[in-house]
């Protein structure tokens, strides 16, 4: 079992390379948006694999966590985008992109 | 005995498959053609990859605490990942980024969105 | 209040599942913060029947499993573009929803982006049309065929007649 846990391990870290060169040759900031958001999902697989291939299942809680984060971050880079403000103050000049 | 043979083949078939899935999504990040595209791609390693590898994961896993995390991981990977890409691409279509349009295969790309 | 005594209790629930520490200190540590987790969402107005849809729960299983058929069967067309990336006729479909209520509109459009091949751009709620891109013609008939919408629908509530 352990030799498959370190081939799932090995899959998911030359996706993760592959990622890498989408978000450095992304031509748009989307593409870079989303490899990002493709390699937070591949570092949550990753720590659960990696949790199973040395017998401690206690990094589940990370991977948990680190699901929810990277969904937060997206969307909070991508908000960062539109208002150019994290919080709820939206400078005049972009209030009519808000809708 | 029988059982748990069974078990832990049908394990590693799905951590197998989750592994090709996760590899072909990141080369479709890599080779498809614009940004609209490549979500797709995204869209294997979340669902698809990410599914059948925590599947995998959850035959192997040793006590039912452990599954119900691999079971609360799975159900927040399918709640906010389909919701991070939408929001890409909301973001990407308000931005003025045209998609890659072809009606038929033989019908040459087009640079624009029919609105 | 009766929203906050029910998310009380899975929260707990949930503590208690996670946690595997019980001892009486913790245990009462525990309750204590579900309760205050609760008492600050129904203070920020985000418990209702949206953010707790307890009729949704009886019928979830039924569908969860037919989207995870199609999430697979979906799976294995994407990965037959990827292998030959010329095959991509990317395009551009409005989709119309049968849903009535925002939740429900939000969950279609999430089914949409969660079967690969597939993904939802713009949601419109004013005529209740997703604008979904796909990529190849296939994917877009499988979405505009109308029976993700019966699915998602079969989730809703039954329109409360003179709504």
């Amino acid at each position: 079992m352990i030799l498959w846990f370190s081939i799932t391990l090995m899959a998911i870290g030359v996706s993760l390379l592959l990622a890498l060169a989408r978000a450095a040759l992304g031509p748009t900031a989307f593409d870079r948006v989303l490899a990002v958001n493709s390699i937070g999902s591949l570092a949550v697989l990753a720590i659960c694999v990696y949790g199973f291939f040395d017998g401690r299942p206690e990094f589940l809680d990370i991977a948990l966590l680190y699901a929810l984060i990277n969904f937060i971050g997206t969307i909070s880079v991508l908000k960062y985008f539109r208002a150019g403000t994290l919080g709820d103050h939206v400078p005049p000049e972009k209030q009519q992109d808000m809708q | 005995m029988m059982v748990e043979n069974i078990v832990t083949i049908i394990a590693i078939f799905s951590l197998s498959a989750g592994a090709l899935g996760v590899l072909f999504g990141a080369l479709g990040l890599l080779r498809l053609g614009d940004v609209y595209q490549r979500m797709h791609g995204a869209g294997i390693i979340d669902t698809g990859g990410a599914g059948l590898i925590l599947f995998g994961l959850l035959l192997a896993s040793p006590e039912w605490t452990v599954s119900l995390r691999l079971v609360l991981i799975g159900l927040l990977l399918g709640l906010t990942s389909p919701t991070a890409t939408h929001a890409i691409a909301r973001a990407a279509h308000f931005a003025g980024v045209k998609p890659l349009i072809k009606t038929s295969p033989d019908a040459p790309i087009e640079k624009g969105a029919n609105e | 209040m009766r929203s906050v005594y029910v998310s009380t209790i899975l929260m707990f629930g949930l503590w208690l599942a996670l946690s595997g520490h019980y001892t009486p200190l913790l245990l009462a540590l525990g309750a204590l913060s579900a309760l205050g987790v609760s008492l600050l969402a129904k203070r920020m107005n985000v418990l209702d029947e949206e953010g707790l849809p307890m009729g949704i729960l009886f019928r979830l299983p039924r569908v969860t499993l037919w989207i995870i058929w199609e999430i697979l069967k979906s799976n294995l067309g994407v990965i037959r573009v990827i292998i030959a990336p010329s095959k991509a006729a990317p395009q551009l479909v409005t989709v119309s929803a049968g849903q009535h209520t925002a939740a429900g509109l939000v969950t279609h459009a999430n089914f949409i982006t969660l079967t690969p091949g597939t993904v939802s751009v713009q949601v419109d709620e004013d005529r209740n049309e997703i604008i979904v891109h796909g990529l190849t013609q296939e994917f877009c008939d499988a979405t505009t065929d109308g029976s993700m919408d019966a699915k998602v629908s079969l989730l809703e509530k039954r329109k409360v007649s003179g709504a």
